[in-house]
């Protein structure tokens, strides 16, 4: 009996029979361009992002340097419109002060671009009525946010586990239907280290391939390799994809093991694919929205005007109890009085609404939670998650940034409240505070991202010792 | 001859354990998305209609005050969909369906639903519309990939055509067949379709929504017909049924998956929008400066007129002609801005309409959104209807302020009003367009799905005529 090849020897030989596969070598280069397309696109997204907080820079520095000219230009007994005149802090607030608190990307967010196509980057923050009836989003294509982007976690969600299971599906059956399995396992290899080797070349290949053709259009797209955490978020996004891909291998390990034919071990493979990537998150984002409706928007707005309606109505005896909790409001006056009465009008459909604003934020945590729960029955979800995560375009970094928004407008409306009741000359126009985004620790990305890695790699080897299992049940030649 | 082959693939589809199972998965998922879209109608215009009345009444309850003040408390105008939006909901989740109508501005809809979802909204919501875009071609390769090549595989091929039958005869049979097969099973979808649109529309819109949906079934037919005959074509065409059904995935994801997005990405680039932020500044700056040259414009057109060097002089309340100036100067402004926004979207949706030479599946979202009232065209009619009815409100305000304002002891002009003025507003009703007025937005990926049938028929006939038995 001849001596069984060696894993190294078995590579070998298999290598010179990949060379001349062309499907093998189109798959790659179908790989290698959606992986550069989506780079592209997504460091487009970027672009803009980074542009949107730049010029929001700008125009608080213009506003605040148009105030001050227009302050200094006007005779302290001078008296012009109320809105025009920065001197007040209601018009400098209104009319001068265009303060955006923005998001700025992180260093990968060109590798997924999650939700922050659909989510604003630069937020305006006024001191009036909350929430203010001032639309943040970014003015995008509705269709294009219908369809979602081509960006790079698109590809390999997507894509690349088509084009695995396309250079992957008949290995084995077509062996056998070709009638090559008898000589090729008559001797010195048995079908499973055989078919071991098969898919550890490919892997390997397609996985090198994906490493190459991120880093290099990562490179060349201007990604910042020595900006803070840039590494290690690379690290996590390159460790997650291989994890997920090594998911689709082991399946499809799973599937030639059970040597059916080509054809079913095809339609097997797509129907796995599509149901955990396509149908399976849909399923699940309708069931968790049945589960845990959110509270409707309309029926909000409906009740922030009832609750303004009533406290407008309550509005002298809120402004009478808001001077005894403020005091040091100013003198009373008809238009100290006006602004105040407003204030506390503010103030109380604010608290009044405060329990149904935070049924949205309870709502939305339920289906979060759940979706933690669930996401387990679809690899795509948990690739998506850590892959949006990695590049810091993920929901609970934007839920971060909101909420530092919100304390900021507290900030400023703590600011500039006393100063709207004063008669003095407002001055304090570099004085408005500044918005602080405080980044989670880097720790806490490991501990989201690592798991995923974890459960997508253990499934993968499960796949395959399954498959080593059924493949030794019983003699290959008598499929 | 063709009505007997049809029968035996009928008869094979129906042996299928595959079709089994796949019409069960189908059927559920179809009763799901059905129920949730409409649940969703049903919450969307129960919500708008109590929404609605809740404003009137705050409206005309409002008490008596300065009109100006009432027209900067406003009104909010909220969109209710369309019934045939249970089956594609189209954009409708990244489209705020609330406006703010108040003084001197046109305000963005707010709150987009996608805004508030997690996550998993981008993975696309489950509807009746994307199953049978996505999901149905799907099931047309699975259950037609080996029509042919099987036949030529197993040899039942060259005895079909050694007893005469003509290969296009089997294709139209085959096809027949097929086309039965997914009928059955799609059948259920579109009564219950059909059903729920004649029980959620109002009876004057009854007929217009039938149109739609008779317009809907032939735009799907053209698509999925297409899909037949390319899935025959191929199978024709491939020496081995796995080549056949490798080659038909292929094309389904690129078609179904890869070609949408780059295109609609490839077009953004094409014309790219600038920042919102630069966009808002912009017009905030163009309003502003409008307003203040407006002002100077009315005062010194008046003084002129009456012969007077202040405001107080002048035989009438100024402020009942500055601020309706003031409103009409702006309606410019407005237009332009929000004409930039929805030219360019216009543009973008017919050069993606275009892509249907690529992929058939961009022209059918295209044609299927715009007739289920879930499109960009139908969202630009509500925001113009709800501005007409904000000018509206103003023209008759700032016309009572003009007309009633008196002078008081002090000889400052005063003027209040109560319920008699509200009530002569009418409340806000959004009218939807036709469905004649929807075809100029899809004309094209009408014409171009027609297209896309013919040439799969053309490929199918021409395969079927040469096809080789061996």
């Amino acid at each position: 009996m001849a001596k069984p090849l060696s894993m190294m020897e078995l590579l070998a030989l298999e290598w010179g029979r990949l060379r001349r596969e062309r499907v093998f070598w189109a798959a790659l280069a179908l790989l290698t361009l959606s992986l550069w397309h989506g780079i592209a696109a997504g460091a487009s997204v970027m672009q803009q992002q980074r542009e949107t907080v730049r010029r929001a820079g700008i125009i608080l520095g213009e506003g605040i340097a148009a105030a001050k000219v227009k302050a200094a230009s006007l005779d302290p007994s001078s008296e012009i419109g109320l809105f025009e005149d920065p001197r007040s802090a209601m018009a400098f607030e209104a009319e001068y002060l265009k303060l955006h608190d923005c998001l700025p990307p992180a260093p990968l967010a060109m590798a997924a671009i999650g939700q922050s196509d659909l989510l604003p980057v630069c937020v305006r923050v006024t001191t009036g009525p909350w929430p203010i009836f001032l639309a943040s989003y970014e003015w995008e294509n509705p269709l294009r946010l219908l369809l979602g982007r081509f960006d790079c976690a698109f590809a390999i969600t997507f894509i690349a586990p088509l084009l695995v299971l396309l250079v992957s599906f008949d290995l084995l059956a077509r062996e056998l239907e070709l009638g090559t399995a008898a000589f090729l396992f008559s001797s010195a290899v048995t079908p499973a280290r055989w078919l071991a080797a098969s898919f550890l070349l490919r892997a390997a290949l397609f996985l090198g391939t994906l490493c190459a053709a991120l880093l290099t259009g990562l490179a060349v797209s201007g990604f910042e390799f020595s900006a803070p955490g840039a590494m290690l978020r690379l690290a996590l996004f390159l460790a997650a994809s291989a994890a997920y891909l090594a998911f689709w291998f082991g399946l499809a390990f799973l599937v030639n093991a059970a040597r059916k034919g080509p054809a079913a071990n095809a339609l097997t493979l797509a129907a796995c694919w599509l149901a955990l990537v396509v149908l399976l998150p849909s399923t699940l984002n309708l069931a968790v929205k049945a589960v845990y409706p959110l509270p409707s928007r309309v029926e909000f707005i409906n009740a922030l005007r009832h609750e303004t309606e009533e406290s407008t109505k309550r509005s002298s005896e809120l402004l009478k109890r808001y001077r005894e909790d403020h005091p040091g409001l100013g003198a009373e006056g008809e238009l100290n009085n006006f602004v105040t009465a407003l204030l506390a009008v503010n103030a109380e459909t604010e608290r009044a609404l405060k329990p149904m604003k935070d049924r949205f934020r309870i709502q939305k945590d339920r289906q979060t939670a759940a979706i933690g729960h669930f996401s387990l029955l679809s690899p795509a979800i948990l690739f998506r998650e850590a892959a949006a995560e990695a590049a810091g375009n993920d929901q609970f970094r934007h839920q971060a940034f909101m909420d530092a928004v919100e304390a900021h407008r507290d900030q400023v409306k703590n600011f500039f409240d006393p100063k709207f009741v004063s008669e003095a000359a407002f001055t304090g126009f570099d004085d408005v505070p500044p918005f602080h985004f405080e980044e989670a620790p880097l720790s806490q990305l490991v501990t989201g991202i690592a798991p995923v890695c974890i459960i997508l790699s253990a499934s993968a080897l499960a796949f395959v010792l399954l498959g080593f299992w059924l493949l030794g049940r019983r003699p290959i030649l008598e499929s | 001859m063709i009505p007997v082959i049809a029968a035996k693939e009928i008869l094979e589809i129906r042996r299928d354990g595959r079709f089994r199972i796949a019409a069960i998965v189908f059927w559920l998922l179809s009763m799901s998305a059905f129920a949730a879209g409409v649940a969703h109608y049903a919450a969307l215009t129960r919500e708008a209609q109590t929404a609605s009345q809740d404003e009137r009444a705050r409206w005309l309850d409002q008490g008596r005050k300065y009109p100006h003040a009432a027209a900067h408390y406003g009104v909010f105008a909220f969109k209710s969909p369309r019934p045939l939006t249970v089956f594609d909901s189209g954009i409708e989740p990244y489209l705020g369906s609330s406006i703010w109508l108040e003084a001197h501005k046109q305000n963005e809809p707010l709150y987009r639903p996608a805004e508030d979802a997690t996550p998993l909204q981008r993975f696309g919501d489950l509807t009746l519309a994307r199953l049978a875009q996505e999901l149905v071609p799907l099931l047309i390769i699975i259950l037609g990939y080996a029509a042919f090549a099987g036949e030529r595989e197993t040899g039942t091929l060259r005895q079909l055509m050694s007893l005469g039958v003509p290969g296009r005869k089997l294709l139209l049979g085959k096809a027949a067949g097929l086309a039965s097969g997914i009928a059955v099973l799609c059948l259920p979808a579109v009564l219950l379709v059909f059903v729920s649109s004649a029980a959620l529309s109002e009876p004057q819109g009854a007929a217009d929504e039938f149109m739609r949906m008779a317009l809907l079934v032939l735009a799907y037919g053209a698509y999925l017909g297409g899909f037949i005959f390319l899935t025959l074509t191929v199978s024709a065409w491939c020496r081995t049924a796995r080549a056949a059904l490798v080659i038909l995935l292929a094309f389904w994801a690129l078609s179904v998956l890869a070609v949408p997005r780059f295109l609609s990405g490839e077009i953004g680039a094409i014309y790219p929008a600038g920042l919102t932020i630069d966009r808002r500044t912009a017009l905030e700056t163009a309003l502003k400066e409008a307003g203040a040259q407006l002002e100077e414009k009315q005062k010194s057109e008046l003084f002129k007129k009456y012969n007077v060097t202040r405001i107080e002089d002048l035989p009438f309340d100024y402020w009942g002609v500055a601020l309706q100036a003031d409103e009409e100067g702006k309606y410019e402004i407005f237009e332009k801005h929000y004409a930039q926004l929805f030219d360019a979207l216009a543009r973008e949706t017919a050069l993606y309409q275009l892509g249907t030479l690529l992929s058939p599946l961009t022209g059918l979202q295209i044609v299927s959104m715009s007739l289920a009232g879930s499109d960009t065209s139908q969202h630009r009619d509500f925001i113009q209807q709800a501005e007409a009815y904000r000018r509206v409100i103003h023209t008759v305000i700032n016309d009572y302020i003009l007309k009633h304002a008196a002078r008081n002891a002090e000889g400052v002009w005063k003027v209040e009003a109560g319920r008699e003025l509200w009530e002569t507003i009418p409340p806000f009703q959004y009218k939807r367009p036709g469905a004649a007025g929807v075809l100029p937005h899809c004309g094209l990926g009408f014409a171009l799905l027609g297209l896309w049938l013919a040439l799969c028929f053309a490929a199918a006939w021409r395969a079927a005529g040469r096809i080789n038995p061996l």
